[in-house]
């Protein structure tokens, strides 16, 4: 192998009209690297994709994929006709911003935060206690919010009405349900988020902070100007994969914490469709709101790539 | 790494502290959970907040693993996450390296191939026919092999591999090695704490999954731990998680639902939670310096 | 599905996805003439077939071999091959559906499909009367005396071919509910039972759960849930008791109250000479401001919001709350409710409360009741035959059938031998049996319920309920001239599948029920003044799906006349 790079190097020169051929020879190894991950997704993903033709069709299993009749976009038309759609589609916008502007730069900030703690075991163990939340099931967690919340046992209400206020109950509310579900969404997943983050701090070149501190710099210095900017090429990546996933703004956790008095700003696409049995049996259907969510999660991943390519250089591609 | 000694400034006071009680805040609800699942239906319908249990009582825990099925669905999720986690781990290296050279030709192509998959898929009906048809029904590797490439860690690792100093490689080019060479002697050992990251992820993905298991798995001697706990979660009440269990349950013990989806929980995220502190090792600051320098 | 397996794995993948196609594309079952006479007569099984069986309640948890299997592979000659699916898991019957890999029968009840959908899409084939008639004698006598039974389930256009089979449910007979009030409450606060009090059985628990068949007023209900509300019952001097407690995600809870109203959820009836559902009508509206007012007095627990089902069963438990509502079985406290309230109240030896369970609460001009558990009749469920089921294995499958669910004596395929394999629980043929525990009670080693459906006749139902039950079922729940007065049904149904009303209930549901449930939970907190948005609502319901819904509706026919046939 050794040969075959060598052989390649020299002979670079001589053909500068074939240059990516003979680059491509001298890095054939990368190539067979990536040959068996590729053959797999092929195999595994690319292959089953004829699935998604079943949102263009009147799915009939008798009849498989292939020959189920089209149906003229029916799915797609009926989807824009249901009103009650189109509010699960902006409640599940609204939330998805608030949380994409919210609950994401949280594990950024706790892990620059983290950063400077001195004591190498308070660090370990804050980390360690802090990553438990995300094992739970929203369906124990969901009890505890609601009891924490309570009107009548709540440990808030109970503060509210020991200065003479009036117990609110706080999970039928409109106004405070959106705030609720931010709020434990950050509570389970920070300590999660921030542990890619802790690994790319990790890896920042400690000379850095040297060069940093023989200019003067002090801790918050250092933090804005070499802590983050170190970490921003991860940052940006998360963030645009994170918009490809806008339209699900969290099922599992809406469906155990929300009741039809909140349904007005709670009620998403995925909790909406799962209500309606709409995926029982009714796969055309269903692959049809799996699409639309995908496209649009596409759509900003390519617009994000865009924008911040012409910025920098850290997009996906 | 100069570590001065400093004063403690109010800033260290605030942060120690803010850390302390965000901990308390995150603990709370998994202490919640561990003194339900040792209370009985008494004293867990007080439904208030409980930091101690009256008694500390195993019934719900006997209740789940008098499952006859349960330890052989341990093994089985431990076997899945190894083999799974391993096979993850290596793909996402194998594919992320490469596609971090800027200067390989087409690298956009396969940069979008993979993209591609991440975004679309053909859904569950086409996933199931190619496995049937594979012969993997009834077969461990219909849970490890579909899920062996993830697009989201190799993009994830193609981009710290994409900061990684390209001076270390170009010296090494020059003594002579090739990429796979340079792929495990320089790039991997600096690489640890994404590749220790990337295989906790993958671990927890494993650990976590049900839906393969439910669906490709028939044989109860394949089940695995999840596909177990789900039927406790979504079950309606005791008789009906014990019947979907197999019976096994002793339904004479005086137990909340709640008692016993807690006891599952604790059960079912035991092991995978211990994991971290072995992950957290390889986040050791100034890995790149010691290799530069070694 | 034999044929099928093979096909599918010894072929790639589109062409196995093409033949698919073409095997399911056969003429034999589109409504074709049988000649009956070809087929082997009643009785004759010299033909070993091969049969893949499932039924109402099977879970994929058979062992190959077990005892229900060998005696049926005896008697009836055939190879019974075991489904492996668990029939009552969503995903997994969704995937046998969507991949055409169904056994030669199946009765799973997970919803989203009409019979002659499931037909159209080429996943069952019909079942001719004839052969009925000839290798199910005892299933067409028992449709016969369940009217409008023979016309039910037929194939659009056809009148001797069947999508399905039916079940008769003899279980469901009578009341489904009943309210229960803390009558240990009532004595403290000096509310007098309505009527003569019996209790349910004399130990377990049971001691402490009495009933009557006499009922409350509207009126007499709402000053015993002031009282309950605030008169401190539970003598503990705090205001912390409600009256009644419903739960957010069903309307079992107030199932009586409805009925008060002569309302059940989801029914119709006449009303100002035009055909209304439940939720668009009136009386429903009546209803609603009744609950508001409960609420806003503060009667009812305003956490009920955050409550589904099994918290609500929970938070009962804390002893907080004067009203429940409850089945036969719960007040029998038997053994699968176990956990529910408001029997759960009891479970515990020493608690002191004790509850009262009435008849159905009397309203305005002396009505009272409750839905009945099926729109009409007794009949309902659906058992399938698989369209790759051949005219001879259907003649067995047929014969199979007849024998383990219309057949007392097969009550072996359930409970294997009395005194082998279960026992009586009490007294022999007037209480349950109970199944040995070396025994698997459902599948497992014993193949028990493994293959039969969903179907009871009186006898069969003693099987499995306790005589406690029974008891109170003769007593009150299902005594004749309860049913006769309190089992409300609607007044139009389509229950001979003429109009398109199950699709269309079928399509609709999700945002019907988005819709109702919105404004339900609305005007129960006063979050809404219910005179001033009720209009607006009723567009609501209309414009998603209500309007083709109604139309449907008044298309079918008349419940009276349907049930006197």
């Amino acid at each position: 192998m050794q040969t075959v790079i060598e052989r390649a190097v020299e002979s670079k020169p001589k053909r500068k009209e074939n240059i990516n051929w003979v680059r491509m020879k001298k890095m054939k190894m990368l190539y067979f690297m990536m040959a068996i991950p590729m053959v797999m997704l092929f195999i595994f993903h690319y292959i089953p994709m004829y699935g998604i033709l079943i949102a263009f069709k009147n799915f009939s299993p008798g009849l498989g994929i292939w020959d189920s009749p089209w149906n003229n976009f029916e799915h797609f038309k009926r989807l824009f006709s249901d009103f009650l759609f189109i509010r699960a589609l902006q409640n599940t916008i609204v939330i998805s911003l608030l949380k994409l502007i919210i609950v994401f730069p949280a594990p950024i900030i706790f892990a620059i935060l983290l950063n400077e703690i001195k004591s190498e075991k308070f660090k370990k163990v804050s980390q360690s206690i802090s990553y438990l939340p995300h094992f739970m099931s929203w369906v124990i967690l969901s009890a505890m919010v609601i009891e924490v919340f309570s009107p009548q046992r709540g440990i808030i209400n109970y503060v509210i009405t020991f200065f003479g206020g009036e117990a609110i109950n706080f999970m039928s509310d409109k106004g405070s349900f959106i705030p609720i579900l931010i709020l434990t969404d950050m509570w389970k997943e920070l300590g999660w988020g921030a542990i890619i983050y802790l690994a790319t701090i990790t890896s920042i070149d400690p000379q850095l902070y040297e060069a940093a501190e023989i200019d003067g710099a002090g801790r918050f210095r250092k933090m804005i100007h070499v802590t983050l900017p170190s970490i921003m090429p991860m940052v940006i990546i998360m963030f645009i994969l994170r918009l490809g996933a806008v339209l699900n703004a969290g099922f599992d956790q809406i469906l155990n914490l929300y009741n039809p008095l909140v349904y007005e700003v709670a009620d998403i696409i995925d909790t909406y469709v799962y209500r309606s049995g709409l995926e029982q049996f009714q796969f055309d259907y269903a692959t049809a709101v799996g699409l639309f969510k995908n496209v649009i999660g596409i759509a900003l991943i390519l617009t994000a790539n865009a924008i911040i390519r012409r910025k920098s250089e850290h997009g996906i591609w | 790494m100069a570590v001065k000694k400093r004063k403690i400034s109010l800033f260290d006071i605030l942060n120690v502290t803010g850390f302390t009680l965000f901990s308390i805040i995150v603990l709370y609800p998994f202490w919640q959970t561990v003194v339900l699942s040792f209370s009985d239906a008494e004293s867990a319908s007080s439904l208030g907040i409980n930091l101690w249990p009256d008694k500390w009582i195993p019934d719900a825990y006997t209740f789940v693993f008098s499952y006859q099925n349960i330890m052989v669905a341990y093994l089985n999720t431990i076997i899945r996450t190894v083999v799974g986690t391993v096979l993850i781990v290596s793909f996402t290296v194998l594919a992320a390296y490469p596609l971090s050279k800027k200067d390989l030709p087409y690298r956009n192509f396969f940069t979008i191939f993979f993209l591609i998959a991440m975004f679309f898929s053909g859904g569950m009906i086409p996933e199931f026919l190619l496995i049937k048809n594979l012969g993997l029904i009834d077969s461990r590797f219909a849970l490890i092999l579909p899920s062996a490439v993830n697009v989201f860690f190799i993009i994830i690792m193609r981009n710290y591999f994409m900061t990684i100093d390209k001076g270390l490689e170009e010296s090494a080019i020059v003594d002579g090695a090739n990429y796979f060479q340079i792929l495990t002697k320089i790039i991997i050992p600096i690489s640890k704490p994404v590749i220790a990251t990337v295989a906790l992820w993958a671990a927890v993905y494993h650990w976590n999954e049900w839906f393969h298991a439910l669906i490709y798995i028939q044989d109860d001697s394949l089940d695995v731990l999840q596909t177990v706990v789900r039927d406790m979660l979504v079950a309606m009440d005791l008789t009906q998680a014990n019947s979907q269990m197999g019976g096994g349950g002793s339904s004479n013990s005086d137990l909340l639902l709640s008692n016993v989806r807690a006891a599952t929980v604790i059960i079912s995220i035991g092991p995978i939670v211990l994991i971290y502190p072995f992950v957290q090792k390889y986040f050791v600051k100034g890995i790149m310096i010691g290799s530069l320098k070694g | 599905m034999k044929k099928y397996a093979k096909v599918l794995s010894a072929t790639a993948l589109s062409s196995a996805l093409l033949l698919t196609t073409a095997c399911s594309n056969n003429e034999a079952t589109s409504g074709e003439k049988i000649d009956i006479a070809s087929l082997p007569d009643s009785g004759d099984y010299s033909d070993k077939l091969e049969l893949s069986l499932s039924g109402s309640i099977t879970k994929g948890k058979a062992e190959d071999g077990n005892y229900v299997q060998k005696r049926l592979e005896e008697q009836f000659n055939i190879k019974i091959k075991n489904t492996k699916v668990d029939t009552w898991n969503k995903d997994q019957v969704n995937l046998m559906v969507a991949s055409g890999e169904l056994p030669d029968t199946f009765a799973f009840t997970a919803g989203g499909k009409t019979p002659q959908e499931l037909f159209d899409a080429g996943l069952t084939r019909t079942i001719p009367k004839e052969m009925l008639e000839k290798y199910a004698p005892r299933y067409m006598k028992m449709l016969g005396e369940n009217p409008p039974g023979p016309e039910m389930n037929l194939l659009k256009g056809s009148d001797n071919e069947y999508l399905q089979l039916i079940g008769l449910y003899s279980h469901v007979d009578g009341l489904t509910w009943t309210p229960t009030f803390r009558l240990d409450w009532l004595e403290k606060l000096g509310f007098e039972p309505p009527g003569e009090i019996k209790q349910v059985g004399p130990s377990g628990g049971r001691e402490k759960i009495y009933y009557t068949d006499k009922a409350y007023t509207l009126e007499e209900v709402e000053e015993i849930l002031k009282a309950f509300t605030f008169n401190d019952p539970d003598g503990n001097g705090k205001n912390d008791t409600y009256g009644i407690s419903p739960y957010n995600d069903q309307m079992h809870w107030a199932a009586s109250l409805m009925g008060s109203f002569g309302l059940a959820p989801d029914y119709n009836f006449i009303e100002d000479d035009k055909l209304v559902v439940t939720e668009i009508s009136k009386k429903y509206k009546e209803f609603l401001k009744l609950l508001a007012k409960w609420y806003d007095m503060g009667l009812i627990d305003p956490e009920f919001t955050t409550l589904d089902l099994n918290k609500s069963w929970e938070k009962y438990k804390q002893g907080k709350i004067g009203y429940y509502i409850a089945q036969s079985s719960y007040l029998a406290m038997d053994d699968w409710t176990k956990g529910r309230a408001p029997q759960n109240l009891v479970e515990n030896p020493n608690s002191t409360a004790k509850i009262l369970a009435t008849a159905p609460e009397i309203g305005k001009d002396g009505q009272q009741g409750v839905g009945s558990f099926i729109p009409v009749g007794n009949l309902a469920d659906a058992f399938y035959v698989s369209k790759n089921v051949t005219d001879e294995e259907l003649a067995r499958i047929l014969q199979i059938f007849d024998y383990i669910n219309f057949d007392n004596e097969a009550r072996w395929t359930l409970y294997g031998e009395v005194g082998v394999h279960s026992d009586w629980e009490g007294e022999p043929e007037k209480s349950a049996l109970k199944v040995r525990p070396e025994y698997a009670a459902e599948e497992g080693n014993s193949g028990f319920w493994g293959y039969n459906f969903r179907t009871y006749d009186k006898e069969r139902v003693q099987w499995f309920t306790s005589e406690y039950t029974m008891n109170l079922r003769k007593e009150y729940f299902a005594r004749d001239d309860v049913k006769e007065n309190m089992l409300i049904r609607p007044y139009k149904w389509d229950v001979l599948n003429k109009t398109k009303m199950a699709e269309m209930k079928l399509r609709y549901q999700g945002q019907l029920k988005t819709v109702v449930d919105e404004f339900r939970m609305k005007a129960i907190v006063g979050e809404i003044d219910i005179d001033k948005e009720w209009d607006k609502y009723i567009e609501n319901w209309l414009n998603n799906g209500g309007q083709d819904i109604l139309a449907e509706m008044d298309k079918s026919d008349k419940v009276s006349d349907l049930m006197k046939q």
